[in-house]
């Protein structure tokens, strides 16, 4: 009876635990679901010809996000190998 | 640009995925479906293009030359030895990627864009002033990657910039490298359906993992010039995926799985 036990037991193992497939699609969809609404590049020109406007778009953005007042959020930005490198500062206090 | 791309970029972020066999493969079975191709190696100071197709002793001239005004680019071509329709313009691999500007890229394919159907750029990995350089010329793009986590991931960076350099959808074609499909079947690698549910985009092709590779690797012929081997249908059928036709993706992997008879016949007919 010991025997038919372990294969019970084992069986359960089995059907408890995710498969290695289930489990990369799962870790894959977080971490690029994450991702994709960060990416984002926006060439030098374009951005200094429209910087306010820009600057104030990443505000809305981030205020609608975390459900803050636009004050809370600071913007900051800098040029890095031809791209612009927009810093964000919430202050959720 | 042309309304159906002819020149190609193959990238895909991760190293390793395959990227320079997959250009060797695809360049060989469009040439042999009669196209005149060139291969272009971006991968300066890591380059192999020419060792995966053979002619690493054939090599005079490099694109680190034709950047210098040395020679032009159609001077630095060197043809292939079975196809005399495949040509490729070597990387050098004493210089480096830092020593070339996009607009160098632009310049050298321009001056070769009307002698040939198609030119497959061999992006180096990463997605630093190599990756710039590959894509600059480029009308569309193939990303390759394997069924695993950091290649995915890595394509989907891909993706996303080369959406920035504004290549369209219609213009980025994904290729799963390396699947096996027993692994895929068992539930132990992701398999197709994932691929494209998380890259959210059509797959152009899969291809199977195959020891046939590394075998025509060692040899310096790329494997789809060998006869019966299994990754060429893939090819194949990629080359007429991008000319139009509708084939369905599972046509890739038709004949992976060998039966026990063939699977036995194979182990004779190697030996």
């Amino acid at each position: 009876m010991w025997i038919v036990d372990i294969f019970k037991r084992k069986n359960r193992q089995h059907k408890q635990t995710k498969s290695p497939k289930e489990e990369a699609a799962e870790r894959l969809e977080t971490m690029l679901s994450r991702r994709r609404e960060i990416v984002k590049m926006i060439p030098v020109e374009e951005f200094e010809a429209n910087s306010e406007e820009i600057k104030y778009a990443v505000i809305e953005t981030l205020s609608r996000k975390f459900n803050i007042p636009p004050e809370k959020v600071r913007v900051d930005y800098h040029e890095q190998n031809g791209y612009v490198v927009i810093v964000t500062n919430v202050n959720f206090k | 640009m042309a309304d159906k791309p002819k020149v190609f970029v193959v990238t895909s972020g991760k190293g390793g995925v395959g990227k320079t066999t997959f250009t060797s493969n695809l360049g060989c079975t469009l040439a042999k479906m009669g196209e005149r191709v060139c291969l272009l190696d971006a991968d300066i100071g890591l380059k192999n293009l020419d060792v995966v197709l053979g002619l690493e002793n054939r090599i005079i001239y490099t694109s680190f030359d034709v950047v210098n005004g040395t020679v032009s680019a159609k001077e630095a071509l060197v043809k292939h030895k079975q196809l005399k329709n495949l040509y490729l313009l070597a990387a050098s691999q004493v210089a480096t990627k830092e020593m070339m500007a996009p607009e160098d890229m632009k310049r050298m394919v321009q001056e070769i864009y009307d002698d040939f159907d198609y030119i497959l750029i061999d992006s180096p990995a990463g997605i630093e002033r190599g990756f710039r350089n590959s894509v600059a010329p480029a009308e569309a793009a193939f990303i390759v990657t394997t069924p695993e986590i950091p290649a995915i991931s890595d394509a989907d960076r891909v993706i996303g910039l080369l959406e920035n350099y504004g290549f369209t959808e219609d213009r980025m074609f994904i290729v799963l490298n390396k699947f096996k499909a027993n692994m895929a079947k068992r539930g132990d690698m992701l398999d197709k359906n994932d691929v494209e549910k998380a890259l959210a985009m059509r797959l152009i092709g899969v291809i199977p993992d195959s020891e046939e590779v590394i075998i025509a690797t060692n040899k310096g012929i790329p494997a789809v010039l060998e006869d019966g081997v299994v990754i060429g249908k893939s090819f194949e059928n990629i080359v007429r995926r991008i000319k139009g036709e509708e084939i369905p993706i599972d046509d890739d992997l038709k004949g992976v799985s060998k039966g026990f008879i063939s699977s036995l016949l194979s182990m004779f007919k190697k030996r």
